[in-house]
């Protein structure tokens, strides 16, 4: 039985007036591709902020590999890596000083060989030497995800992954994943693409107004959701998230 | 033992820093980047030698220990107020928008970022502190004692803001928000009206008669630092004013030793607050870079945001409702929208011209000459100072270029809301002023057509010159030193446009003085025709090479 890497306990999360984030509750287990999806606004980016440690969360509410995020951030960290939408490298950096400096701060041992091969499967060697701040954003992307492979990643935390790259980026970053979990890391996938969702997670959390209104298979949705016994995930999606907020959704919730 | 800084993040900062190197090098690699910064690099290096120089070259100092001494107390005061002043408009940590995420989300603590911003602000109050320093030893007894006092004080100060902002930082965290903000406020407010107050205070005092005027306002200065508040004040400081002011080794190094241990302790306390600082962060951080993102689309230097109007308020369509008059409505929103400071500062410029120019004429006939003065004034000082035009535009160029009118129309159109304003507001400025003179009659249209003319040329220049070297700069971006002479070649052709287009219309008015030997007074009526003539067709053909510079700006250009 794979091992849980991530428990969230009624997450909440507002700002000022509007609750983000409402008493979200799940977990991810090794080797588990959980596809987070939701309308603008369900609370999805938040919810990846405070599992990374970018927002502040009490204390017993996030653990990530059996670490508190709030009492033990640095090493709930450490296991854990964050991608977010639109990915900043630092300007001044090279792509492979980038990586360099991710060795360092996650301790990672002989990275050279694996930072070679990311880059190359990546096809980012011929822009080694290239600055942060002359990367177009597909590459920013990629760059980001070479950073967050290095080492052996509990957790990793995946905002738009494909948003920016060329059709051979995106199959190169599909593949990535699937291996990535396949050698027992736990990936959060949030997207807007529900056919990627579909075609990688294998399990799905569908927000909305910052609640859990469905989590589970896909199999599972379509038998919380009767009416779509054959219906993709979009069907699901909509299903799922024209329901009225506040009942818990699908039984899944 | 542990480190006082993580190893990742000596790490990140040692790469930081040879990647600023490298990028610098980068730039002067090429003839044109190494040019500018050889220009940029002469003028920083002729001002630091004016200011450096006398400290070699100079006798020995006019000013005794003691006033030495209490001079660079006060001067310490000031700059304590004013770091922390700024340091307060940053609520907790400021971390680059850019780096936030990847920092936050890092495996490394609370105390190692707050470590690695100090090594940072060390490092860039590095280079003001050895100007302070230079500036300082013209004025100490010995130049190396004062530079190394000004030196220690000047690292000393930005650390200390930063260590303030952090635990307000940490208070609004435990605070409500809003509860805490207020604070925040008016601290600077009161730092500010505290350090406005005291120099009025100062300055208020009429100076003893029977002092040289060099030394009669140290001896304000000592007469208000004896009061016991200020005293109080002041003390804190003393360490710094004494290594500033020492005469001897025996005076200079344990004050020195004192600051020393002060900076150490300082960034030992700030470097070991253990402070959640993340949600302030996150706010300072998106707040400094929406300011930044909006100061470098050129939306001036308080990249200030744009505001929902009152609903009674209507945008007015000034040039009409076809193509031409929606680019100018656009751009009239956003001055209205975006500009109120703006336009109450032209306001108040042409307002204080006004009464200037109407008190500094003759009373009988000085009517015109008052207007004069106000329209040179306002039109060049105005047209310096109220900006709306392709500067905030260039990264909309790409989208402006694609709309269906013709390139002179779109570069016309873009400016003309600017002229417009400008040329209202000195062109009201010069009717008060004949007004108040009593002395309005019809040179008051023809001044108002030259009006419009003159700031109409000038808007045509400086627009042509940005389409044609569009660079900006604002904080953090790179190239000081290109910039720097990148804006000297600019400023200079620029001027050297506009006096040989003024030139050109005074030409007619020379013409008839000069050559055909009329006096002044009959030349004058003809010559402001062919004045207002010459400058008709300047401005059109300016437009016109407006609309090809547009035409042929490439929207693909690094900048």
């Amino acid at each position: 039985m794979s091992r849980t890497v991530l428990e969230v306990r009624g997450l909440s999360r507002r700002y000022g007036a509007l609750v983000a984030v409402d008493g979200l509750s799940f977990q991810a287990r090794e080797g588990e591709i959980l596809g987070l999806v939701g309308p603008n606004g369900a609370g999805k980016t938040s919810t990846l902020r405070s599992i990374a440690g970018v927002l502040p969360t009490p204390a017993d509410v996030i653990t990530v590999c059996g670490h508190d995020i709030a009492r033990d951030e640095e090493a709930a960290k450490r296991c854990l890596r964050w991608i977010p939408d639109d990915p900043q490298p630092f300007e001044a950096l090279t792509v492979h000083e980038h990586l360099e400096f991710t060795a360092a701060l996650y301790r990672c041992a002989d990275w050279r060989d694996q930072a070679r091969d990311l880059l190359e499967r990546f096809e980012l060697t011929e822009k080694r030497d290239a600055l942060g701040g002359e990367l177009s954003r597909g590459m920013r992307q990629k760059l980001s995800m070479c950073c967050a492979w290095l080492g052996e990643p509990r957790l990793v935390l995946l905002d738009e992954p494909l948003s920016g790259l060329d059709p051979r980026g995106i199959r190169s970053a599909k593949q990535a994943i699937v291996e990535l979990a396949a050698r027992g890391a736990a990936v959060i996938l949030s997207s807007h693409l529900l056919e990627l969702i579909e075609a990688l997670a294998t399990r799905l959390l569908i927000l909305d107004q910052g609640r859990c209104v469905f989590a589970g298979t896909l199999a599972e949705a379509r038998a919380a959701f009767p009416e779509q016994q054959r219906g993709s995930l979009e069907e699901i999606f909509f299903a799922a998230t024209s329901k009225p907020s506040g009942n818990g959704g699908a039984p899944g919730a | 033992m542990k480190h006082w800084l993580e190893p990742a993040a000596l790490l990140l900062l040692r790469l930081k820093w040879r990647g600023f190197w490298r990028k610098q090098w980068r730039r002067v690699r090429t003839p044109s980047g190494a040019l500018l910064a050889l220009l940029g690099g002469a003028l920083g290096t002729l001002w630091l030698a004016s200011i450096s120089m006398p400290m070699f070259r100079r006798g020995p100092t006019r000013l005794g220990a003691d006033e030495v001494e209490l001079l660079a107390q006060a001067a310490l005061a000031v700059i304590v107020v004013i770091t922390l002043s700024t340091s307060l408009s940053f609520r907790g940590l400021y971390v680059p928008a850019t780096e936030i995420e990847t920092l936050f989300s890092a495996p490394l603590s609370r105390p190692t970022l707050i470590r690695m911003r100090l090594v940072v602000a060390l490092a860039r109050s590095g280079l003001g502190a050895c100007f302070a320093g230079l500036g300082a030893s013209r004025l100490g007894s010995s130049p190396l004692y004062a530079f190394a006092g000004a030196f220690t004080a000047f690292l000393w100060a930005p650390i200390l803001g930063q260590g303030v902002a952090i635990a307000l930082g940490g208070a609004e965290n435990r605070l409500a928000a809003r509860l805490a903000r207020a604070p925040h406020r008016a601290l600077r407010i009161a730092l500010i009206a505290g350090l406005l107050f005291g120099l009025v205070g100062l300055l208020s005092q009429s100076p003893d008669a029977s002092q040289s005027p060099a030394r009669a306002p140290l001896e304000f200065l000592r007469q208000v630092a004896e009061r016991p508040v200020v005293s109080a004040l002041l003390a804190p400081f003393w360490p710094w004013a004494r290594a500033v002011s020492a005469t001897g080794p025996e005076e200079f190094w344990p004050a020195f030793a004192l600051c020393a241990a002060i900076l150490a302790a300082t960034l030992a306390v700030v470097g070991g607050l253990r402070v959640d600082f993340r949600e302030t962060a996150l706010a300072t951080s998106a707040d400094m870079a929406r300011r930044l993102a909006r100061m470098r689309r050129g939306l001036g230097a308080g990249g200030v945001e744009a505001r929902r109007l009152p609903l009674a308020w209507r945008t007015p369509w000034l040039f009409g409702r076809g193509p031409f008059g929606a680019i100018a409505f656009r751009k009239t929103a956003s001055i209205l929208r975006r500009a109120r400071g703006g336009l109450v500062f032209g306001g108040v410029v042409i307002a204080v011209l006004t009464v200037f120019a109407s008190n500094w004429s003759e009373p009988a006939g000085g009517g015109m000459r008052s207007a004069l003065l106000v329209a040179a004034f306002g039109a060049f000082y105005l047209s310096l100072g109220l900006r709306y035009d392709f500067r905030e535009e260039l990264d909309a160029l790409a989208s402006i270029r694609s709309w269906p009118l013709a390139p002179w129309k779109i570069f016309l159109a873009t400016i003309a809301p600017q002229i417009a304003l400008i040329s209202l507001l000195v062109t009201g400025g010069v009717l008060l002023t004949l007004v108040r003179a009593n002395d309005l009659d019809l040179r008051f249209a023809g001044l108002s057509v030259l009006i419009g003319l003159l700031v109409a040329t000038w808007v045509c220049i400086d627009n042509l010159a940005f389409l044609l070297a569009p660079t900006r700069s604002a904080p953090g971006h790179d190239g000081v030193l290109q910039h720097m002479g990148r804006s000297i070649v600019l400023a200079l052709l620029r001027s050297v446009t506009m006096a040989a287009a003024l030139a050109a219309a005074a030409a007619p008015v020379l013409v008839c003085v000069h050559l055909l030997g009329w006096t002044m007074e009959s030349a004058l009526p003809l010559g402001l025709v062919g004045a207002a003539f010459v400058l008709c067709v300047e401005v059109a053909a300016l437009i016109a090479a407006g609309g090809l510079a547009l035409a042929r700006f490439d929207v693909a250009r690094e900048r």
